[in-house]
């Protein structure tokens, strides 16, 4: 009964500071939604500038292949100094300079080298772009060369060929919105426990109200438990919304796995975020400190969780770090449950091992707090 | 400005440093928080897929089928980490996340090619992180396409067409500013958007929801210092602590990642500094709304760090954005720092291409400072 009440004030403080309630609304409807609208990873349109020498029915021909909805052509150009220019002002991606003479030395059966100049700033965009390039112009220029030495498509069915059937699993038409605006929810849902967990403790010392809650007959212990039971409590309501409201209504991203197994994740989750929030209290001797306190936290966290930095792409020594921060696991988890329909057999190990980390934050957090609070 | 106004600010200034000095957590936090996250990220972050973790059931068990995959997994694209026995433990392995390819050798694999046919093999691709799928995608095609053209030459050489040349276009790539495609070289000089954002916002955020959460803003009240005065005095000690942040990352920078610098030290100063001058007046805004240091921060860590990190071009190019994300990036300073960063880092170019980020970002700033006289009232209510 006790506990239920000073659960009700703890919902009452945070409802009744509009920002934080609007914020923390904004942060789990329309940030997902944006993030997951807005980010593109894939190669769109693509902005492409031609720098045609030969300016024949060949080079005509391969350069229309390369189009939407990759690339999209910008326009022509005429010098090699105008193609610098453009890629000096961020006007265009790439620049393709076809050679004087193109169609001639093909026709002659020789070798022909295309020069394709890509901006290096924009590293996602351009390594597709180069992929994807080469792959165009090496099919045009194998077309021709059957064709030129005359091996008709009879004789083709006849050659050795391995033939690679690819599938894409889980997301076959790699749409962007499954992974950005899921993970997005991942990082709010990291940023608010942390720091609503970290104030609603620290909030009491600062403005002197722990000593009545000390002298009140809750036990510190309760206090602590109950203020990370709401915090608990309202962002699994907070996560609900996102779910029903951005996922699956906005975008419609299907759930493969168990919604309940999902949650249940979740709410793991958040206790193992608010483990972390706990620490951070420990740390912070006002309440000013806590935003400095969180982004330092929460930085390693993010970045170690392998959602936009590849775990298999970071530097040797830094793998072992990853598997203290438990975005990792709760991104392998939750991408896992929702979009690979992965379920608890299969999940188990990452599950206890999410629930370790989180406790080891949590535990030395309450022993901290503790040798404070005394 | 009068003699009396200017000591009125120097006098909220000083107080606002010592306070800011008294409170050695803070003040180290001040400048050791962004130097972290610097090295954090500097260090790590990387875009590259590579040694993507691959699994192989080959039910033919050939020479053929080894040299295709041997061919594959001897790239520093791929990494095979496990030989599967069976279909189901691929499937598993997918869905726990654990590979992130998996290719299927069916038996016959070598029979059908020595007798001059089309042999499929499986190829799965994990699609949870699309950039990834789709570069992994890419990469297998480009592979095979190879692999092919290498058993097409073979069978044309002994049918006596030795002469043919089945690649006669070759495409030569260069990446312009960062030819090795290094990720730190341009990740590292966009961390300052990210983290000159982050950092003056949050420490500003609390400049003024401070003195109301402890009520010492009643002195304020009942002075005679105008509200102009107080905001401007209370900002320039961040402006300080921060200026001495953009020299230390640049240090950093240059010393410790080793990125080139090109440009001029000049435009790269001139634009940080009008840069914090705004994100410095994005935590005043929020500083001057709020009524409490929870919301205040709260608020700001919200309004900033997903945006500096996603719409910022760091890991994104603006271009490639969808139509909200590219909203969203044009209503946030960023982006135009993040164009000056890379235009005095690794592209060469002067005031005359870049002049209108600095306007934008000095305009915004200035549009942000008024806001907040705006929201700052000298009294309750």
């Amino acid at each position: 009964m006790r506990l239920l009440f000073f659960l009700k004030k703890e919902a009452l403080q945070f409802l009744r500071d509009k920002a934080i309630f609007l914020f923390v609304l904004y942060a789990f409807t329309l940030d997902v939604y944006i993030a997951g609208n807005g980010f593109i990873l894939t190669l769109k349109n693509g902005g492409m500038a031609l720098f045609d020498l030969d300016k024949t029915v060949m080079s005509r021909e391969m350069t229309s292949r390369i189009r939407k909805p990759y690339f999209q052509w910008k326009e022509e150009i005429k010098s090699s100094e105008e193609a610098l220019r453009l890629l000096d002002q961020g006007k265009t991606l790439g620049v393709l300079t076809i050679p004087p003479n193109f169609q001639k030395k093909l026709h002659q059966g020789r070798t022909v080298s295309l020069q394709l100049l890509l901006d290096g700033t924009q590293i996602t965009s351009s390594t597709l772009a180069s992929a994807y390039i080469a792959q165009i112009t090496a099919d045009y220029g194998q077309e021709f060369a059957l064709k030129y030495y005359g091996i008709s498509s009879p004789t083709m069915a006849h050659m050795p060929r391995v033939d690679g059937r690819t599938r894409v699993l889980f997301n076959p038409n790699l749409e962007d919105p499954y992974f950005t605006a899921l993970d997005e929810l991942f990082m709010v849902v990291t940023m608010i426990s942390i720091i609503l967990s970290a104030t609603a403790l620290v909030r009491e010392r600062d403005y002197g109200t722990l000593e009545q809650l000390l002298v009140s007959p809750i036990k510190p212990r309760q206090i602590i438990l109950t203020k990370i039971l709401f915090t608990m409590i309202a962002l699994i309501l907070a996560s609900h919304i996102t779910l029903l409201l951005v996922l699956q209504g906005a975008f419609g991203i299907p759930m493969r796995g168990s919604y309940l197994l999902f949650m249940g994740v979740t709410a793991l989750y958040i206790f193992s975020c608010c483990g972390i929030g706990l620490l951070i209290a420990t740390l912070a001797q006002r309440l000013g400190q806590i935003g400095l306190l969180t982004i330092l936290f929460l930085a390693p966290i993010l970045f170690l969780s392998g959602g936009w930095v590849p775990t298999e792409a970071m530097p040797r020594w830094m793998v072992p770090l990853t598997y203290l921060s438990p975005l990792k696991y709760y991104t392998d988890l939750g991408l896992g449950i929702y979009l690979r329909g992965e379920s608890f057999s299969l999940a188990w190990r990452e599950i206890l091992a999410m629930a370790a980390v989180g406790s080891g934050y949590f535990l030395y957090g309450l022993v901290r707090f503790r040798k404070i609070y005394r | 400005m009068s003699r009396e106004s200017f000591n009125r600010i120097k006098a909220v200034s000083s107080k606002e440093l010592k306070e800011i000095i008294r409170s050695p957590l803070f003040l180290l936090l001040a400048h050791f928080v962004p130097v972290a996250l610097f090295l954090v990220f500097g260090f790590g972050l990387s875009l590259d897929v590579e040694n993507i973790p691959t699994a192989l059931l080959d039910l033919d068990r050939t020479q053929t089928s080894r040299e295709l995959v041997n061919g594959l997994v001897k790239t520093k694209y791929f990494h095979l980490q496990e030989r599967a026995e069976n279909n189901q433990r691929l499937i598993n392995l997918l869905k726990r996340g654990k590979i992130r390819l998996a290719l299927v050798i069916p038996p016959q694999f070598q029979k059908r090619l020595y007798q001059d046919r089309a042999s499929p093999i499986q190829v799965l691709v994990d699609g949870t992180y699309p950039y990834r799928g789709l570069v992994i995608k890419n990469y297998v095609k480009a592979y095979l396409t190879s692999f092919n053209t290498g058993l097409a030459q073979n069978w044309l050489n002994k049918r006596g067409q030795t002469s043919v040349n089945l690649q006669p276009i070759k495409l030569e790539t260069r990446f312009l500013y960062n030819p090795s495609l290094v990720s730190s070289y341009s990740l590292v000089p966009g961390l300052l958007v990210v983290i000159l954002m982050m950092n003056p916002a949050i420490m500003a955020a609390l400049a003024i929801v401070k003195e109301k959460d402890y009520g010492t803003i009643y002195n304020i009240y009942s002075s005679s210092i105008t509200r102009w005065e107080f905001l401007l005095g209370k900002v320039i000690p961040y402006y300080g602590l921060n200026f001495i942040n953009i020299l230390i990352l640049f240090l950093l920078s240059l010393v410790l990642f080793q990125v080139p610098f090109k440009g001029s030290l000049f435009l790269l100063l001139l634009g940080s500094i009008i840069y914090i001058f705004t994100t410095t007046g994005m935590g005043l805004v929020v500083s001057a709304f709020t009524r409490s240091m929870v919301a205040a921060q709260i608020v700001t860590i919200i309004i900033t760090i997903i945006p500096s990190f996603l719409y910022s071009g760091l890991l994104m190019p603006v271009s490639n954005l969808g139509r909200e994300g590219e909203i969203e990036a044009h209503l946030f300073p960023a982006m135009y720092y993040m164009k000056i960063v890379q235009g005095t880092y690794s592209k060469v170019i002067g005031l005359k291409e870049m002049g209108t980020n600095y306007l934008i970002i000095l305009a915004y700033g200035t549009i942000l400072f008024f806001i907040s006289l705006l929201l700052f009232k000298k009294r309750e209510g």
